[in-house]
């Protein structure tokens, strides 16, 4: 059983491996300078010997990613409830947000400190902010997303499929059906709330993983920016495997 | 005309006509010219040929498409009014059943889409009907597709609706599941005679159900031919073998075949 485990382990993630062995060899056979690329045995060093300090940043910026997404979902959905009665909102709502999807973050984040100021809850804004507009069309399109028999059926039960007076297809029906959407979104902008924290930490912020990397670089403790760095991937690449699970374990209710 | 002692309604259809406007600016005609009255508690079976506007017929009785011209009445009322009552009932090829309900919650639901206080008894009452009082908590995808219909038809009576109208609910099956479907129609038809109006592509399931088949022409589709049909009720799977209803079979399918393609008929 064990055995099994980590034969399975070795066959999924042996890349990894090579990876951190690549990058040791490529550091010790030119003998870089530890400020041009520090080893993996460093950087290992560095994360073992400050384990409380990352631990705290890596939460903070969790908290502020997933935080981010929270209140970007739960204010996506509600949005996207008022388009779905009233849809000269969604008129007004669906091309903003196609345009502000493709403003880089980099771009996005001084306007924002002009309005909120330097720290922690600015990353927190600009998360929130740039996970709102995916989460709004994601959840209206999955609203609209009951097909015609449905529909029919609902109707021909006496009740409206749209406006104020067809709240009740909207909470049995309509909401229902926009489960499935709202997995996807979560899946893909999971490891888009985190990086937009990062970015943010690390040019406006105050604490965090993306904070530390740039306080450390300047420093020149490049062990710590990259155990930073390396922290962050491993968390982005959690998030991303949480929400694929959730994402596999509700779906399948959905599918006819 | 009120609803009679059964909770059944008669329907009229006067000078029903349906005529779609196309986004190119053209129009077409769906429904011809469809005059037709039928009794309280009456099974109606539908035939013709695809696309002479069965369902378009159908969706205008259902309250669900206005008639560009005539009018429709069940039981005195509008479709629409009769909607609000819930009075009517509808079950579609398309099982559409909510895939993230079970089996018990989809017959529920029109309870609480009506905004009505779910009758749990009367739900329990419909899967026993219908013979899936074990898969109550099933969801849809664990049922086969006749389970899935017969969900749907007990979805569509559960608000004791005095007027029922199917189409094609049996389209999806195979031959054996849609005859011993057929039996099942008939028998909880039969335990409350509900105004139906069945459309079907197969001639042998109108016959062994209805009191009449109506058979319309191609688009704009009008009524080419209305048979009743006199086998004693209930019919049985053994009818189908009997001389009458071979002779009603042969008699409606060569109507049908003279109806869709007259060439070759003639
Ligand atoms: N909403 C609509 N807009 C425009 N045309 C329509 C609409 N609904 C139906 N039609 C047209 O009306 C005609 C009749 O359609 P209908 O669905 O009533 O046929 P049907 O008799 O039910 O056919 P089938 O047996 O294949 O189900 C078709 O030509 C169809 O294209
Ligand atoms: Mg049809």
């Amino acid at each position: 059983m064990v055995g099994q485990r980590i034969r399975q382990f070795w066959t999924r993630y042996w890349g990894i491996l090579l990876l951190l062995l690549i990058w040791q060899l490529v550091v010790a056979v030119n003998n870089l300078n530890t400020i041009v690329a520090p080893s993996p045995k460093a950087v290992l060093l560095a994360l073992i010997n400050d384990a409380e300090f990352f631990a705290i940043e890596a939460a903070r910026t969790t908290l502020t990613a997933s935080g981010g997404l929270a209140l970007g979902l739960l204010l996506g959905f509600a949005t996207a409830c008022l388009s779905w009665t009233a849809p000269v909102l969604s008129g007004l709502l669906t091309p903003a947000a196609l345009l502000i999807r493709s403003i880089p973050v980099v771009a996005f984040v001084p306007i924002i400190v002009r309005v909120s100021g330097y720290g922690t809850h600015t990353v927190l804004i600009v998360t929130t902010f740039l996970t709102f507009f995916p989460c709004y069309v994601f959840a209206l399109s999955g609203f609209n997303d009951v097909t015609q028999v449905r529909k029919d059926f609902c109707r021909s039960v006496g009740c409206s499929t749209k406006g104020i007076s067809g709240w009740r297809f909207f909470r049995y029906v309509a909401m229902p059906s926009a489960v499935p959407n709202i997995l996807t979104a979560l899946q893909l902008l999971a490891p888009t709330a985190l990086l937009v924290a990062l970015v943010a930490e690390f040019l406006i912020g105050s604490d965090g993983l993306g904070y530390v990397m740039i306080r450390a670089r300047s420093d020149m403790q490049m062990d710590k920016s990259w155990a930073a760095a390396l922290l962050a991937s491993a968390l982005s690449v959690a998030f991303f495997v949480i929400f694929s699970q959730l994402d596999k374990r509700y779906r399948k209710t959905w599918q006819s | 005309m009120a609803a009679d002692e059964k909770g059944t309604s008669s329907i009229v259809i006067e000078e029903v006509r349906k005529r779609f406007e196309l986004t190119n600016g053209q129009s077409i005609e769906a429904v011809g010219h469809v005059d037709l009255e039928i009794a309280g508690g009456e099974f109606i079976a539908l035939i013709g040929p695809s696309g002479c506007g069965k369902s378009t017929l159908l969706r205008m009785l259902a309250g669900l498409e206005q008639p560009s011209h005539g009018r429709i009445s069940i039981a005195g009322e509008t479709p629409e009014e009769c909607i609000k009552h819930h009075d009517l009932g509808i079950a579609m090829q398309e099982h559409g059943l909510m895939p993230w309900l079970t089996a018990k919650k989809n017959v529920a639901l029109p309870f609480r889409l009506a905004g009505l206080p779910v009758d749990e008894d009367r739900v329990d009452e419909l899967l026993n009907l219908v013979g899936l009082q074990d898969f109550a908590e099933a969801l849809p995808k664990q049922l086969s597709g006749g389970m899935k219909q017969r969900i749907s038809i007990a979805r569509s009576l559960v608000l004791r609706p005095r007027v029922l109208i199917l189409d094609e609910p049996f389209g999806a099956l195979d031959a054996v599941t849609r005859r011993l479907m057929n039996n099942e129609l008939q028998r909880i038809w039969s335990q409350k005679p509900t105004t139906t109006i069945l459309v079907t592509h197969s001639v042998e399931e109108a016959i062994f159900l209805a009191d009449r088949v109506c058979l319309m022409s191609p688009r704009p589709g009008r009524l080419a031919l209305i048979e009743p049909i006199e086998l004693e009720r209930p019919r049985k799977l053994e009818t189908m073998q009997e001389q009458s209803f071979l002779n009603l079979l042969a008699k409606l399918t060569a109507a049908l075949d003279e109806v869709c393609m007259p060439e070759v008929a003639t």
